[in-house]
Order: structure tokens, then C-alpha cells, then sequence
């Protein structure tokens, strides 16, 4: 398969963001997500009710590889999905509406089966990218995500890499409230055909 | 430069500077923050054109500020239309009011807060705590600093002047557990601590770095994760908004975001952009089920149409202070203002008055060497902004100088005063000197003498 220049690009600026990610074709995204939850060792799986990534098969590979799925919306409390008291360890999985090839930004649109949070609430966060939704700049980004005369998502999130934190003395650590790691899944589609 | 000390409101600003110089592990903190910044801003120099960017940020501000009224106009009637409710506070009693009074009409006990300088303008924490509300600061560095009892040392890291040890000591008195000094233990205490609250907050409270006209959404830009979780989990957000803060559109957006984390801390993106347009909609379920913006006035909008009105075009980057050899010198707890540095010396008086302690002092905490200008990203000429506000300044011991100085160039003027003047001079010092040196001079001149000696002739006895 050809590589697309704006993927290498977009995985390029992540690996600068200090997150990770990797193309693959639509066939094998299921099994790239769950090989990353392997490696960082979650045990639960936050997953919004998607249509895409049902079709992709993410949900139904990562339950019967043995990892704990929940959906989004969820009717746990608040309590368990920020994972106090005891929760396994858990990953979230969104599926970014764009993304930034410059600066490795995640555009992340709330809806009802998408919270606003659910990128922020788990250990690590697992981004499903379609590359066709792939931008050159931030600009591009934000008018595809804001259309002239068309309703806006309530909450829409740029994320660009693992929460971090330089509050104690200025030097970066990871993790301080969003996600502590960041990689994005990129499904080739037609244009990398 | 003269700082005067004339005031009776706490400690003077000569006090708090001396102090904060003074202070050895202080100084070593700043200098390593400053160090970093610097590198910082010349790798977005040479990779990602930030003096391009710049200029392009200039004209975008100039031209909000210039449109201001169109543009909040804008914002309140979209805001609205996503079904947020809109407050104008014509002052900062008046925007701490409206908050606290919505948290007592929605009989909330627990208000979690993301950092936000609007809030610390209108004191907010001190108005919520003092009606019995419990308030917690989630951002990591504004969290130590309510723990130590302490205000921030700067806009965008506020508890840039603490160690990791002070950190770890603070967080072991406020858990019981025994803590290492470890930076990654210790923020991952934090983080499950504010968990907590996360979960319990019936309010979350943000500030705004830009609100977009055109669609009505609040920017809220942050590194570590807590802003999303104060604006999307408790049952109501509250956004407190400096009126200033607007831009049009989604290219004026994009451009300003892009640039502020580059200005602030020499990175090319902030880690989270939480982008607000309303309340929570049918069938999701987070997300505040409220949505109030609370647009601050607090004298901004006087200043359009004024010669300060490019201190309205700050995006609070923080970049001027990291520059300023005095920021750099003393800190920002000396300033005494929740803005501190250059351009905390420019807006402190003109959003309060140049007739309180800090509103007078704060204009003559700089040395006019333009360092702040050269940092800024949206390019005010602070420095001269500062000239033009000491004009303004006007309590006794300026005019008193004011009066030395016209009867000094008046002296000056006329040749055979002059001579004079430089006759008498010369007796004087004749007269106090020993040995050739005076050693201890009287009344005011006796700070001069109290760092070195003066010769009583020229060249001077060895």
C-alpha cells in the first residue's frame, strides 16, 4: 500500500507530541487495538457505541480477547469511570472527527454515544483515525469541524498528546489528569488505496 | 528608577522585593524557569516561524479590540442561541456576586476550579469560601499553591518558585501518607486526590482564553486534563471570560491557539483545547447541564479609544514575564497583583487605579529595557505603556519628586545657578568628608552612602 504523505505526517508530528501511533488497513484495526491495550497493560476498555468501529470490529475483538468492554454511554457512576475505588485499569477509545498533520492534534466531538470526557477519564487514550479525516493545518481542521450554518458538537476537544504537567519545577511528567499515554490507530481508506 | 515606600496596606513593594531577592532557592527556581522559556522560545523561532506568526496575531487583535462591542454582541446572542446564559459584570463585585449567588440558588457545597487569572482578578475563591463553599484549584500548580496558602507566582505556572521537596512536604502534611520526593509519585497523588472532587463537584468553574463570535464557543486551553473535567463532569460550568478575550471567527481561532502555547512555555500545541459551544444536549451524558458565561468588564472596555488600549490585545501568554529582568529578579509573589511582570505592571493600575499602594508602585518595577516587547506575541510596546501610566501616576511622593526635578532642571537652566549649585555642592562635601571620602551622608541622600562611598574630590585620594 502507498503511504499517504498527510499520514506520515500526522504520525510523524505525534511521535513529537510524545504519543505513538501507526497505519493499518481497515481489516486489521481491531487487532492493533488490542495489541496496545496488551502493551500498556489495561484491563478495561472504554469505547464509545460507534458505528465505524463496531464495523471495525474493535469492540466485539477486544471482549473476546479477554478485556472488560464498556460502552459509552455508560450507567457506571462517575466514580468508577475516573477510576477511584478499585477500577481495573482502564483505556479509552475515541474516534476523532479530524485531525492536524502539523501538530499532531486529535479533534474529538462530543455526541451521545462520545462524551466529552471520555478521552480525559481513562489511563490511556486509544484514538481510531480514519485517515481521509486527516488536515494539513489547525485551521482546516476547525472549519470541516465548524461548517457555516451547521449545528457545532457541544464539546469539541483538541488533543495533542499525553496529559502532562510542568508544575513541578518546570520539568514535563505525564499523566497529571487526562491520559498518562496517547496512540492513534489510523485506518487507511481509499485515498492510500 | 525611584520605588517609593509609602504605604500602609501590608508590606511594601520595597519589602516584598528585598525579601524575594533575599530568597537564594527562590532566585535558583526563576533562573531555571527563564533558562527554560528562552530555550524554549528560539526552537519555535527557528522550526515554527514565530515571528511570522506574530505579526499576523498583531493584526487580529488590533482588530478585535477595535470591533469589541460587534464581537461580544456576537458572543452573548450565540452563546445564547447554544442555550448558555450570559452575564456581563460591569465589575469585578458585581461578577463575584453573580456566582456566588448561583451557587447558593443551586445550594452547591463543592466548586471545582481549572485555572483562571479572571478568577483571581475578582478573588473568587476567597468570596465562594467565605459563604461556606468548599473550593478546590484542580491545575497541579495552582493545587500546591492552595495548599501552601500562597498566590501565584505566574500566569501560566504558578508555583514555578517551589522545589519539589517544598511540593512533597506540603502534599504529606495534607494526605498523612508518607510521600517520596519523587515528581512522578507526587503528581500521581494528585491526581487520584482530585479524582475525588472531580467526582463530587456540583460546580466547575473555568476561565476562557477566547471566545469565537461567530459560533459562540469558549476556548479553554490547558496541559494536564483538569479544565475537561471541570467543564464537562460537575452539573454546572460557570466560565468567567475577561471582556477582551473574543476574537471573530475560526481563522482568528486557530491562529491565536496555535501561537499562545508557543509565547507561553515554547511548544508548538497545548496538550488539551476544551472548546464549549453550550450545555450538554439531549441524550449525552456529561457536560454541565448549565452553562453561564460571565463576561468581565472591570474596567477594560473603558480603555479602548485610549492610549493604553493595546493592553486589552493580551492574550495572558506569560511570555513578558519570563523576559523581564526584574520578574526574573523577584518573582511574581512581589508584585503583590494576581497579574504580575511587565504586563502585570501595565494592567494592575490601569484596571484598578494608579491611586492604590499597587496601582502606583507596580509601573516603576521595571527598568524600560524592552524585553517584554521583543517576548510579546501580539507585540504591545509595554515599556512604553509603562512610560505613559508613570505620567499618570500621582501620590504625594511622586509629586514631590515631580517638584525636585522641575526645580532641578529649572537650576540647570540658568548657567550662573549652575555654578553656583556646583560651588556649594563642593563646600558640602568638604565639609562632611574625612580623609577625602564621606562614608555616611544625612536624611534621604543617606541611602547612596549606605551601599557605597563618595569621594569628596575628583580623582580621589587613594
Amino acid at each position: 500500500m502507498a503511504a499517504d504523505p498527510l499520514t506520515d505526517r500526522f504520525i510523524g508530528a505525534l511521535a513529537r507530541r510524545r504519543a505513538t501511533g501507526e497505519a493499518v488497513a481497515g481489516a486489521d484495526c481491531a487487532d492493533a487495538c488490542v495489541a496496545q491495550l496488551r502493551e500498556w497493560g489495561a484491563q478495561r476498555a472504554l469505547v464509545p457505541d460507534d458505528l465505524w468501529l463496531a464495523e471495525l470490529r474493535v469492540p466485539e475483538t477486544m471482549a473476546a480477547a479477554g478485556f472488560d468492554v464498556v460502552m459509552w454511554p455508560s450507567d457506571r457512576g462517575w466514580r468508577e469511570l475516573l477510576g477511584l475505588d478499585h477500577a481495573p485499569p482502564t483505556c479509552a477509545v475515541t474516534v476523532p472527527v479530524r485531525a492536524v498533520a502539523e501538530r499532531g492534534t486529535l479533534v474529538i466531538a462530543s455526541s451521545p454515544t462520545h462524551g466529552r470526557s471520555l478521552d480525559a477519564v481513562g489511563w490511556w487514550h486509544l484514538a481510531v483515525l480514519a485517515d481521509d479525516r486527516i488536515d494539513g493545518t489547525l485551521a482546516e481542521a476547525l472549519r470541516a469541524t465548524y461548517p457555516p450554518g451547521a449545528a457545532a458538537a457541544s464539546g469539541v476537544s483538541l488533543v495533542s498528546g499525553p496529559s502532562r504537567t510542568s508544575d513541578v519545577e518546570k520539568i514535563t511528567t505525564y499523566g497529571a489528569h487526562g491520559a498518562l499515554a496517547e496512540h492513534v490507530v489510523v485506518v487507511r481508506s481509499s485515498r492510500s488505496g | 528608577m525611584t520605588i517609593p515606600v509609602t504605604y500602609d496596606d501590608g508590606p511594601p513593594l520595597r519589602a516584598r522585593t528585598q525579601e524575594a531577592v533575599a530568597d537564594d532557592q527562590l532566585r535558583a527556581n526563576l533562573r531555571s524557569t527563564a533558562a527554560s522559556w528562552t530555550a524554549g522560545r528560539e526552537k519555535m523561532r527557528a522550526e515554527f516561524g514565530f515571528d511570522e506568526m506574530r505579526d499576523r496575531a498583531r493584526e487580529i487583535r488590533r482588530d478585535n479590540i477595535r470591533r469589541l462591542p460587534e464581537l461580544l454582541d456576537r458572543l452573548e446572542e450565540r452563546v445564547r442561541a447554544n442555550g448558555g446564559v450570559v452575564y456581563r459584570a460591569a465589575d469585578r463585585d458585581a461578577a463575584t456576586r453573580y456566582v456566588l449567588d448561583l451557587a447558593r440558588a443551586r445550594g452547591a457545597r463543592l466548586v471545582a476550579k481549572s485555572k483562571s487569572m479572571a478568577t483571581e482578578e475578582i478573588k473568587l475563591n476567597e468570596a465562594l469560601e467565605e459563604a461556606g463553599l468548599r473550593v478546590v484549584e484542580t491545575d497541579l500548580g495552582e493545587w500546591i499553591l492552595q495548599l501552601a496558602g500562597q498566590r501565584p507566582s505566574h500566569i501560566i505556572a504558578p508555583a514555578v518558585h517551589l522545589n519539589r521537596t517544598q511540593v512533597a512536604e506540603l502534599f504529606r502534611a495534607e494526605s498523612g501518607e508518607d510521600l517520596p520526593d519523587d515528581r512522578e509519585a507526587l503528581v500521581a497523588y494528585a491526581r487520584r486526590r482530585l479524582r475525588e472532587d472531580f467526582a463530587a463537584a456540583d460546580i466547575g468553574v473555568s476561565g476562557v482564553n477566547l471566545g469565537v463570535a461567530d459560533t459562540g464557543t469558549l476556548c479553554v486551553m490547558e496541559n494536564e486534563g483538569n479544565a475537561r473535567l471541570v467543564t464537562a463532569l460537575p452539573r454546572i460550568h460557570v466560565a468567567v471570560m475577561g471582556a477582551e478575550r473574543v476574537v471573530a471567527d475560526w481563522d482568528e481561532a486557530a491562529h491565536i491557539l496555535q501561537l499562545l502555547p508557543m509565547a507561553a512555555i515554547g511548544d508548538d500545541a497545548s496538550t488539551y483545547v476544551n472548546l464549549v459551544t453550550g450545555p450538554r444536549r439531549d441524550g449525552e451524558t456529561d457536560g454541565p447541564e448549565e452553562l453561564h458565561l460571565v463576561i468581565l468588564d472591570g474596567g477594560r472596555t473603558a480603555l479602548r479609544g485610549t492610549e493604553f488600549e493595546e493592553a486589552l490585545h493580551c492574550i495572558r501568554c506569560g511570555a513578558c514575564l519570563y523576559s523581564c529582568p526584574m520578574w526574573r529578579t523577584v518573582g511574581g509573589q512581589a508584585y503583590g497583583s494576581p497579574y504580575s511582570g511587565p504586563i502585570g505592571a501595565v494592567i494592575t493600575p490601569l484596571l484598578e487605579g494608579t491611586s492604590s499602594p499597587r496601582g502606583s508602585e507596580l509601573p516603576f518595577l521595571s527598568s524600560l529595557c524592552g524585553a517584554c516587547h521583543e517576548a510579546c506575541p501580539v507585540g504591545i510596546p509595554l515599556h512604553d505603556l509603562l512610560v505613559r501610566i508613570r505620567g499618570a501616576v500621582s501620590t504625594p511622593v511622586h509629586r514631590r519628586e515631580r517638584r525636585g526635578a522641575r526645580i532641578w532642571a529649572a537650576a540647570w537652566r540658568r548657567p550662573l545657578v549652575y555654578r553656583a549649585g556646583v560651588r556649594l555642592t563642593r563646600l558640602g562635601l568638604r565639609v562632611l568628608g574625612r580623609d577625602g571620602w564621606i562614608t555616611k551622608l544625612p536624611g534621604p541622600a543617606g541611602r547612596w552612602t549606605s551601599q557605597r562611598d563618595l569621594p569628596t574630590r575628583w580623582p580621589p585620594t587613594p
